[in-house]
């Protein structure tokens, strides 16, 4: 089984978007959610972000981060470039709520992690309206 | 210190000098961030350092690698922003390169920050020289240690002279340069005439090493040109 890792500047949005995927993909679906900083304040605890890597890829079989923009994706690839298994690890280049929600559909019908990555940055060419 | 190596002590010292250093240029740094970023790259670099240096004070059987590689970690917890990764990225990179190691010589140290650099420019979009950013600095740093690590003739202390004098020319050369990484990159043409700040922030870490081999604590930016925040004054602390 693979796991997502979310990530936001927020940490009421990484939740909140934990929270969603949760309702679409039922709960074997393991997620975590990072956001905000150690104060509390916009921004993201870079290591917080490796650990939970790390532990994410201590009991899955891969792990889908997606990300919000700037900094955050700084911090993916500084955990990815640092974990113990980066070839586990796939950083979608999709937008946060919709990547994150196919991301966690596809994990659960059972996709391969590069399947999972695909179907992720597709999200960014979903048509909305 | 033996005459051509830096010992864990050295770096001890080193590192929290590089503290005292980013706390005395906090506002300068500041300045340089608010005319092409988000002005928090004093604050967050400040709050970074305080951290590193309690858990340096309290590191247990230290070696050079741990002594980076704690830095680094404390770093990308705390310091927040791109500086937070990128930093973190360098310093643990390049401990992973004097793993063990009690004392480094010149090779030891180009080939580590050699590491932490292809890091940076790893996570940090393929960052190369001209793009008005820490890598402006760190690439003509790590040449030089390169180059004086394979060459007899030139000491440890001669490099880090001219790895001093190459960082502070090379965060001012910054200055002109069209920003194409990093925030100050969606300022466009006006990112022009500012001096970068985590080139800036670069060469006063890095400066650090020298200085504080040298016996001298720091150094503090004590003026600074309104119009485009190049170096004009240094002072020591």
């Amino acid at each position: 089984m693979l796991a997502l890792l979310i990530l936001s500047h927020s940490q009421d949005v990484s939740r909140g978007v934990k929270e969603i995927c949760l309702q679409l993909a039922p709960e074997d679906v393991v997620i975590e959610a990072i956001g905000g900083t150690k104060e509390g304040r916009l921004g993201i605890d870079a290591m917080k972000v490796l650990t939970t890597l790390e532990e994410l890829l201590n009991k899955s079989d891969g792990v889908i981060v997606v990300g919000d923009i700037g900094s955050t994706i700084l911090a993916a690839k500084n955990a990815l470039n640092l974990c113990s298994a980066p070839s586990k690890v796939r950083l979608a280049d999709s937008p946060l709520v919709e990547g994150s929600i196919v991301a966690a559909v596809e994990i659960h019908l059972g996709s391969q992690l590069d399947e999972v990555l695909k179907k992720a940055e597709e999200a960014k060419l979903i048509n909305k309206l | 210190m033996l005459a051509n190596t830096i010992s864990t002590d050295d770096f001890l010292k080193i590192i929290k000098n590089m503290q005292e250093v980013i706390e005395a240029n906090e506002e300068y740094l500041a300045k340089l961030d608010a005319d092409i970023g988000d002005a928090d790259h004093g604050a967050n670099m400040v709050r970074g350092f305080k951290l590193v240096k309690e858990r340096l004070t309290s590191l247990e059987n230290p070696n050079v690698g741990k002594v980076f590689s704690t830095t680094g970690m404390t770093l990308m917890e705390t310091v927040g922003g791109a500086a937070g990764p990128l930093y973190g990225q360098m310093f643990v990179k390049a401990g992973r390169l004097v793993k063990e190691k009690m004392e480094v010589k010149k090779k030891d140290l180009a080939d580590a920050l050699e590491a932490g650099l292809k890091g940076v420019q790893d996570i940090g979009g393929g960052a190369i020289p001209g793009g008005k950013t820490m890598v402006d600095v760190l690439d003509p740093v790590v040449k030089v240690l390169k180059e004086s690590a394979n060459n007899e003739d030139i000491t440890l202390m001669e490099a880090l002279k001219e790895v001093r004098e190459v960082a502070k020319e090379s965060a001012k050369r910054t200055i002109p340069m069209l920003a194409k990484w990093g925030r100050a990159s969606y300022l466009g043409e006006r990112s022009k005439g500012h001096q970068d700040p985590g080139a800036t922030s670069s060469y006063l870490l890095l400066r650090t090493i020298l200085d504080t081999l040298n016996g001298e604590v720091g150094v503090k930016i004590a003026k600074y040109a309104e119009s485009d925040g190049g170096i004009l004054e240094e002072a020591y602390l």
